[in-house]
């Protein structure tokens, strides 16, 4: 494992004779099962779609390879078409079947062996089958497909010392109830077992590559089989699937018990969504209000205002020489605004990373516990209407603790458009919880009539931006497809484990980002560019019936949005300069740290996009807030 | 339709079972618009109160 990281390693690193792939549906413990072989942590979470790459380790002589769980080899998708990569390069395939649905997983099994790969199943969730009422034959399923089969229960690595011995025995039969097809294919085609196998179930990609290769007489036509085949063969499966299940397993009724008496109530409109409102409220009060005000208060306003920064301070002004010169490399290196040595560290050790490590304990409790897919169930009909499905409720509820970080979770919500608008709407209409504190106590002094006019205004702009992205984006939402795991407790040690990774990859990415971030800005502000932007948003500031004083707030709004909010607590301002100042400062541009994480996960023309069209909807609407206000008399 | 568990397009038969991940799949996970398994109108009506009866314990 030398040269290995906790990601796993690149092909590269690996020295290995053979290749083994874990193959198995969503949500069967492949990771878990990978990490056990491995010795080596890969991100699990009880969510279906959670390795959404692969993952390479060194197992004895082989290069071990996670893959993306699928339900069948195919090409329908951009999982399946990964997985099956692998799977025709494999020497070798560890097929993880759950134990409690044996109907389901034992189709991949019987086409793997279809398809001649050398299998070993290892049937995982032994624990699980049993506490269901599910008692399984486990050498009666041995005999029936031909190959070993190996219990396990992965999460507690039983089970997977005797899968480590078995991986050498891996076989496939010598024969297939498929073969009989193979006559449907032209005569001249040169192909293996596994190549006959997908081309007779209408494999579209490796029928190309056949016409390709120029052994395809009639070429042109990408399916080399008739339409419904695939369909016939699919069937012949699945009764085969049947019959071995029915034969080997026996399901003793047991009661549904609390967690499918909770998992009703979590997925019921009615009773799922106070749940969920409850969850969140608490989640919300945990980070937004523990982590983001008073842990991060001790950390920024205690640790590095009080202490850190002054001491890096006056040891860089002690090192640096009197001299002229000096003076830009002193701005940059300490200035007050982002500084590099002061403020930038300060934002990303004081400010991010707790806010950061709540996150994701929180996101991966939601994950682990099975939480996580039935809100998105509970909200995948209302977030259809803006084009997206219930998956981005994940980032949308991050986001309004830290937009930065949810403009990371949106690469969970599904497509390359949905993650876009998921994104456009994060930086636009939802404010993060250090400037909804601000806020808050802005609105209270005004009164409740405010505060539901803010929610409002900001909330028709959420979904009047939802439809415009849905209407002018090409191509279609995607449905929610997702399978239901159970609900689970999650395990403290991978939970730990899985916050503590990711936030080490979080920094590892972001803090060069936000260091190249801080250098610009402060030489700007050095040669006074700061100062020329803000006598340029004079016009802006006046259109919205704000004094000249408010583009100050805008300058501070761009580096980050809880300044421009705090900003606003020392000037005199009408109530209805207030509100209507709150409004732009949420509807403008996300911050400086936002930005950056946009332009990393989504490329400089969508950053620019969102960026310019985060200016024309807050002055906009804005503009509409000061003179309806104006109309009204307030 | 696409089976809204495993996401593969087959052509429903009566039983309405996806022939790859083997989801049972009903007049009530799946509309109309999405399935194209009946004949006609008279067949979507004694399907869906086929379904229904099934669901409140009754039988055909």
């Amino acid at each position: 494992m030398e040269g290995c990281h906790d990601a796993g390693c690149e092909a590269s690193e690996i020295d290995a004779d053979s290749t083994l792939a874990l193959v198995g549906c969503p949500n069967v413990g492949k990771s878990v099962v990978f990490g056990e072989l491995a010795e080596q942590y890969v991100d699990v979470s009880n969510y279906p779609g959670t390795t959404v790459d692969t993952t390479l380790a060194e197992f004895g002589d082989y290069q071990l390879t996670d893959t993306p769980g699928v339900y069948g080899i195919s090409a329908f998708n951009e999982e399946e078409r990964v997985t099956r990569e692998i799977v025709l390069e494999a020497d070798a395939v560890v097929n993880v079947v759950d134990a409690t649905h044996l109907d389901r997983d034992l189709f991949l099994t019987l086409q793997l062996l279809d398809m001649g790969i050398p299998t070993v199943v290892a049937l995982n969730m032994m624990d699980e089958a049993e506490a269901g009422g599910i008692d399984i034959d486990v050498d009666a399923l041995e005999d029936a497909l031909g190959v070993p089969v190996v219990p396990t229960v992965a999460v507690d690595g039983e089970g997977t010392d005797d899968l480590r011995e078995r991986i050498p025995e891996a076989t496939a039969p010598e024969t297939t109830a498929v073969e009989d097809y193979y006559d449907e294919l032209p005569d001249e085609l040169t192909a293996t077992r596994a190549e006959k196998t997908l081309l007779v179930e209408g494999d579209e990609p490796l029928a190309r590559e056949v016409d390709v290769g120029g052994v395809m007489a009639d070429g042109g036509s990408a399916a080399l089989v008739e339409p419904g085949l695939r369909e016939e063969i699919y069937g012949a499966r699945r009764s085969r699937v049947q019959s071995i299940a029915d034969e080997v397993q026996i399901v003793t009724e047991v009661e549904g018990g609390i967690r499918e008496w909770l998992s009703d109530l979590m997925i019921h409109p009615l009773t799922g969504t106070p749940i969920a409102l409850a969850m969140l409220g608490l989640i919300f009060y945990l980070i937004g209000g523990v982590v983001a005000q008073r842990i991060v208060g001790i950390t920024e306003g205690d640790i590095f205002a009080q202490h850190y920064n002054p001491a890096v301070e006056a040891f860089v002004s002690d090192l640096l020489p009197e001299a002229a010169w000096v003076d830009p490399i002193e701005f940059l290196l300490i200035n007050p605004e982002l500084g590099l040595l002061t403020i930038t560290v300060q934002y990303v050790i004081g400010v991010l990373l707790p806010l950061v490590l709540a996150f994701y304990l929180a996101i991966g409790l939601l994950e682990d516990s099975g939480i996580l897919p039935r809100l998105a169930v509970l909200t995948d009909r209302g977030l259809n209407r803006i084009g997206l499905n219930g998956r981005a409720v994940v980032p949308m509820i991050v986001g309004v603790g830290c937009v930065t970080m949810a403009v990371i979770t949106t690469r969970m919500v599904g497509s390359k458009r949905e993650r876009l608008i998921s994104t456009a709407l994060l930086g636009l209409a939802v404010p993060c919880s250090a400037q909804i504190g601000v806020i808050m106590g802005l609105l209270a002094g005004l009164g409740l009539v405010w505060w539901f006019g803010y929610l409002g205004v900001l909330l028709a702009v959420l979904g009047i931006a939802g439809l415009v992205l849905d209407r002018t984006l090409p191509g279609e939402g995607q449905a929610l497809v997702t399978e239901l795991p159970r609900l689970r407790v999650p395990r403290p040690g991978n939970l730990l484990r899985k916050t503590y990774n990711r936030t080490k990859m979080f920094l590892r990415e972001a803090a060069p980002l936000f260091a190249a971030t801080a250098l610009v800005v402060s030489a700007l502000d050095y040669v006074g560019g700061l100062d020329a932007i803000m006598d340029g948003l004079r016009p802006l500031t006046s259109l919205i019936g704000m004094p000249a004083d408010f583009g100050q707030i805008l300058v501070l709004g761009l580096i980050r949005r809880d300044f421009a909010a705090a900003g606003m607590t020392d000037m005199a301002l009408s109530n209805a300069q207030i509100f209507v100042g709150l409004i732009v400062i949420t509807l403008f541009v996300p911050c400086i740290l936002t930005m950056t994480m946009i332009l990393k996960e989504r490329g400089k023309k969508s950053a620019l996009l969102m960026w310019l069209g985060s200016w024309v909807a807050a002055f906009t609407v804005g503009g509409i807030a000061a003179a309806t206000l104006g109309v009204l008399g307030v | 339709m696409n089976c809204p568990t495993c996401g593969l397009d087959f052509e429903p038969t009566e039983d309405l079972q996806c022939p790859r991940c083997g989801a049972s799949l009903s007049c009530s996970t799946v509309t109309c618009g999405d399935c194209d398994a009946c004949e006609g109108v008279f067949e979507q009506l004694r399907r869906t109160a086929t379904d229904r009866l099934r669901a409140d314990g009754g039988t055909e």
